[in-house]
């Protein structure tokens, strides 16, 4: 495997990741009040939702807001688990089979 | 006359009552152009405006109206007397059956609170309330205080026969953090008095929020703010029970009267306008009920409340 599919497989489960840690914080607000200590620097997009106070219907500000918060952390994970892993293979030694 | 006419006025008000010995020398030479006089109602006439002078404000004789609003703010405003929204009127309009010797009165009650340990002549209704007083139009005839029930009946006069009134009913303000939908996990902030449904504020529009924050950062975001009832969908996290007086619960729904009607900016930097914790947080403050320093954050306010008063 190149060290660009390496960096690219990184990044999507850095990704995967993000989403996950969005959707359960999210999940997990709605039982109990969080700090934002806690929110911001593990979902720093979800300053995108803070002033949405309206439950989520199909509209378009609704859509915008879930893709900004969701799919933004999921983005912002995945660069950087993906820049994490091309620092880290570029100062690892060329593998055996290489 | 323009505002800043009036502001003078005021200024030049409080300058009067200085002892000349040690005013400064402009001050001296405005005091020589007042040449007072008195009227019908005892108080002082200024003779180069002919504006007379009350303690709390100036009442242009010539118009039959105060030249400032009430000082009480919204607070003095009484539904059950609409005449009590035009704040410059002086006493409702009905010169001919009131005088207002005092302008405004304001009791405090002693610490047990059923009984009156001092009357404030010189107070405004905002001063009054802020302090934890209770506020009559004219001077304090009678006063009716039951401590079990927080209640407290008052009866003033503006003219030594009729009588003004004014009720109140200490409550307790419910401070309430919901959480509305999972794309905000920083929750919602909402203020209600009894059995009314809990109000916050929002940004006018939500997209125009996220599309500002997103031009300008956490730090420089403000949009055209609303107050929005809480909706019934959203999940009730904490509640803040705050006891105001009830001087204080009468000023809070004057100043949400208020919002509503003339909502501040919204923003996340309380320096451009208001979240929905800082305006909760200013709200009460203005009543003179103390929260503590601003707490931008929802979680954070309720944990602060929660050290100043019963959090469930």
């Amino acid at each position: 495997m190149t060290i660009s599919r390496k960096v690219f497989f990184a990044g999507c489960c850095g990704g995967v990741i993000g989403l996950c840690v969005a959707i359960v914080l999210g999940w997990l607000s709605s039982y109990m009040s969080l700090s934002p200590m806690l929110i911001l620097p593990l979902w720093p997009t979800s300053i995108f939702g803070i002033a949405f106070n309206g439950p989520l219907t199909f509209s378009w500000t609704s859509i915008l807001v879930i893709v900004l918060v969701f799919g933004g952390n999921a983005l912002l994970y995945s660069i950087v688990v993906a820049l994490l892993a091309r620092l880290f293979f570029s100062f690892m030694p060329t593998s055996h089979e290489e | 006359m323009g505002t800043g006419d009036i502001d003078t006025m005021q200024v030049l008000a409080s300058t009067r009552t200085l002892d000349t010995s040690t005013t400064s020398p402009l001050v001296c030479l405005l005091s020589t152009t007042f040449a007072h006089q008195s009227i019908s109602t005892g108080k002082e006439r200024d003779s180069e405006s002919g504006n007379d002078y009350f303690e709390a404000r100036y009442y242009a004789s010539s118009m039959g109206r105060w030249l400032s609003p009430d000082p009480g703010g919204m607070a003095v405003v009484d539904l059950e007397f609409p005449q009590t929204l035009n704040r410059y009127a002086y006493v409702n309009n009905n010169p001919l059956s009131f005088t207002d010797p005092f302008g405004l009165d304001c009791a405090y009650l002693n610490n047990a609170g059923n009984g009156v340990e001092s009357v404030d002549q010189q107070s405004s209704a905002g001063e009054c309330g802020k302090s934890g007083g209770y506020w009559v139009n004219g001077g304090l005839t009678n006063i009716n205080i039951n401590a079990d029930q927080g209640s407290v009946q008052m009866t003033g006069t503006t003219n030594g026969t009729d009588q003004t009134h004014a009720s109140y009913q200490d409550a307790n303000v419910v401070v309430s953090e919901w959480n509305n939908t999972i794309a905000n996990p920083a929750n919602h902030i909402a203020i209600s008095l009894p059995g009314q449904r809990p109000v916050g504020q929002n940004p006018l529009s939500d997209s125009d929020f996220i599309s500002n924050i997103a031009l300008n950062g956490f730090k420089y975001n403000v949009v055209p703010g609303t107050i929005k009832p809480q909706t019934n969908t959203g999940k009730l996290l904490k509640v803040a029970v705050v006891p105001v007086t009830g001087m204080q619960a009468k000023m809070i729904q004057a100043f949400i009267n208020q919002s509503m009607a003339n909502p501040s900016n919204y923003s996340l930097n309380t320096q451009l306008g208001l979240d929905c914790a800082t305006w909760v947080q200013q709200l009460l403050g203005n009543a003179g009920v103390q929260t503590g320093p601003m707490q931008p954050m929802p979680d954070d306010l309720m944990n602060q409340l929660g050290s100043m008063y019963k959090v469930y």
